[in-house]
């Protein structure tokens, strides 16, 4: 922070494009005498804290700097990260939708499959709220088994490839990369929004077929099958 | 066979609520497969009009000159001589242009950028003007009025230039405003030249990024070249499909001509510098190449495309073949006695088999064809929405400033054919177990 000091307090904008002869007016000697930076990068232990740190820049006049975050600095190189983020939620997002269409698929017809047995349940004395607690515990414990495996599959696949390394195979995923080899990392956050995700996916995917196991009459159970 | 597919059907109508489910996943899968092919058949048909419009003819007719064996400039001297050779010769010509080239440092009001320069000649470039848009003020200035300005026919007089949107907001200059250009002539001098902006276009992606166009003699002052030099002829065809093949045929017919020749590397002209610059030749080579190779180093966005549709569709398919195979597992369980009973009365395993089939594929090309039908028309009703891309790095990828998708029938039904192809090969599994049960099992199965 003492090189951004270093900027006189005028109207100077970090910008590396700033070209350095249409700068040369702004500055007063004293202050080209004690040596002149155009920009000052700052790293964030706890990155964060970037936006509050960011404002905390902007509201210090004297500084006469304006903050901006590495991917506004970057320009197009920066976004391309916001664009592949938008791809993969919108990849995740039509994943899910389609993951649920068949989940309520499925619960619908193991619903179906079981009438008999949710009308005697009920004919014993089981509440409608117990039948749907039922159905969607089931899932849960579905899903938290099947959530389980497939973290645990993901994030040893993640592990390996970020010991070994995904080789770019070309001079544009080189670029993408910024570098010869892409090692991936996760942290925690990411397995407990896959595992809330799922959970909730499967929730919303059973909703259906638990109402339809509700409305199954107790008297069913009486009668015999076909 | 009639009436197998009767039977299908009905169990599929007997079946109506899972029936359902399983055309809605599948026809959601088709339907994005479809999007996903149009948005790459848009951003392909760009990446043509961009390319040909903005950096390349269908054939380019470029060179190299070297005064000493260090040197590679990037021009062709002598010119005329060459343009009529190619006006007269060049079989299924539709016209010539030429244009020079160059590499520069453009300064504007609040920034500059590293551009690579077109001097064109006004007079030459209808088509440029006719599909290039001007941007609207808002674009590129903040608080600027929802109208366009300037005119790019000005690019005849000297002392102008026209910018894309993009780069006037980088620059902070808009309309009549000036811009210095800064560029290093091959002698190893640095001039620098002001220039008035007379018109700014709408953005076209990655390739309007860094092309700026100005009179063709201001470059020529720039450089300090003789006016009997260009850049580039750029030769437009009446078929671009023959661009390869023409290409060769000019080849002939230059070297008959007396032309030395570039061996052929299908590459932009500015990947060949450092090449040129190591050979050891002086005077003058031609350089032949298709609008391709000029763009070949942005193919990697169709690559790109391609392997996110792919990616995604398989493992979407993935899920529904999942899907497909449970419920036809279920449905064949719970029919057991039914496949009993037919096959007591004398079915033949083989048409049990063909029964379950035609049932999943009956669901898959009914999904397939809603959901392609689906897609095609969101597909269709975007494009005529002309939803501008709001982020400079989407815009950069999709090659244009607006969403273009492109449905084309062909691939449609490609995509159609693929899906029930595969929904059919999902339920193959459940229809053998189906097909393998023995008549007298399948009719005890009493639960």
């Amino acid at each position: 922070m003492t090189e951004a000091k270093a900027v006189p307090p005028a109207d100077v904008v970090i910008n590396r494009d700033k070209n350095m002869v249409a700068q040369m007016d702004t500055y007063s000697p004293e202050a080209l005498h004690q040596g002149v930076v155009l920009n000052a990068a700052v790293l964030l232990k706890d990155p964060s804290k970037l936006p509050e740190f960011m404002s905390a820049i902007s509201a210090n006049k004297d500084l006469g700097v304006q903050a901006l975050n590495w991917q506004d600095a970057s320009g197009l190189v920066g976004q391309f990260i916001l664009v592949i983020r938008l791809v993969l939620y919108t990849a995740i997002f039509i994943i899910f939708l389609v993951a649920l269409v068949i989940i309520n698929n499925s619960m619908v017809m193991a619903t179906m499959e079981r009438i008999p047995e949710i009308g005697t349940m009920r004919a014993i004395g089981a509440q409608k709220s117990t039948i749907m607690l039922m159905t969607l515990l089931e899932t849960t414990a579905l899903c938290a088994i099947a959530g389980t495996i497939g973290a645990g599959l993901g994030a040893g696949l993640i592990a390996w490839l970020g010991h070994v390394g995904i080789k770019a195979p070309n001079d544009v995923m080189v670029f993408l990369f910024g570098g010869p080899a892409l090692h991936p990392t996760f942290g925690a956050g990411n397995l407990f929004f896959g595992a809330f995700i799922i959970l909730i996916v499967s929730l919303i995917s059973t909703l259906y077929p638990a109402i339809v196991a509700t409305r199954v009459q107790p008297v069913v159970a009486m009668r015999g099958k076909d | 066979m009639g009436i197998f597919i009767t039977i299908a059907w009905r169990n599929l109508l007997a079946a109506r609520r899972r029936s359902l489910f399983l055309t809605v996943a599948v026809a959601i899968v088709t339907a994005f497969l479809v999007l996903l092919n149009s948005l790459t058949a848009g951003v392909s048909s760009n990446l043509v009009s961009a390319a040909t419009t903005l950096s390349a003819g269908h054939i380019n007719v470029a060179g190299f000159h070297k005064t000493k064996p260090s040197d590679s400039s990037p021009i062709v001297t002598n010119a005329e001589p060459l343009r009529k050779i190619l006006q007269e010769q060049t079989p299924g010509l539709d016209y010539v242009i030429d244009r020079h080239r160059g590499w520069a440092k453009v300064v504007g009001e609040s920034a500059s950028i590293q551009a690579g320069l077109y001097g064109i000649d006004a007079k030459q470039e209808g088509v440029l003007f006719k599909t290039l848009q001007l941007a609207k003020e808002s674009e590129y200035k903040d608080g600027g009025r929802d109208q366009a300005f300037g005119d790019p026919t000005q690019l005849a007089n000297k002392g102008t230039v026209m910018l894309f949107a993009g780069q006037a907001k980088r620059l902070g200059v808009q309309i009549g405003d000036v811009v210095t250009v800064r560029a290093e002539s091959p002698g190893g001098r640095t001039n620098t030249i002001d220039l008035t902006v007379v018109a700014i276009m709408r953005d076209v992606g990655l390739l309007s990024s860094w092309s700026v166009f100005m009179p063709k003699k201001d470059l020529l002052t720039l450089y300090q070249l003789a006016d009997t030099t260009t850049g580039s002829f750029l030769v437009y065809l009446k078929d671009i499909d023959k661009a390869q093949d023409t290409m060769g045929e000019l080849r002939t017919i230059l070297t008959k001509e007396g032309y030395t020749l570039m061996d052929y590397r299908p590459e932009p002209f500015f990947f060949k510098f450092e090449q040129v610059a190591g050979e050891d030749w002086t005077g003058q080579k031609l350089d032949l190449t298709t609008w391709k190779d000029e763009v070949s180093f942005l193919t990697w966005i169709l690559t790109a495309l391609n392997t996110v549709s792919f990616g995604l569709i398989g493992i979407l398919f993935a899920i529904i073949a999942i899907g497909i195979a449970n419920t036809m597992l279920i449905s064949v369980r719970e029919r057991t006695r039914e496949i009993g009973t037919l096959r007591a009365i004398g079915m033949g395993r083989k048409q049990v088999l063909l029964m379950f089939m035609l049932e999943a594929l009956i669901l898959g090309a009914f999904a397939t064809t809603v959901g392609a039908l689906v897609g095609s028309l969101i597909a269709i009703s975007l494009n005529a929405a002309n939803i501008e891309v709001p982020i400079q790095a989407m815009r950069a990828i999709l090659l244009s400033d607006v969403l273009r998708l492109k449905v084309e029938v062909g691939q449609t039904v490609l995509s159609v054919v693929v899906l029930t192809v595969f929904t059919g090969v999902s339920a193959l599994w459940p229809s053998m177990r189906g097909a393998r049960m023995q008549p007298v099992e399948a009719l005890q199965a009493i639960e």
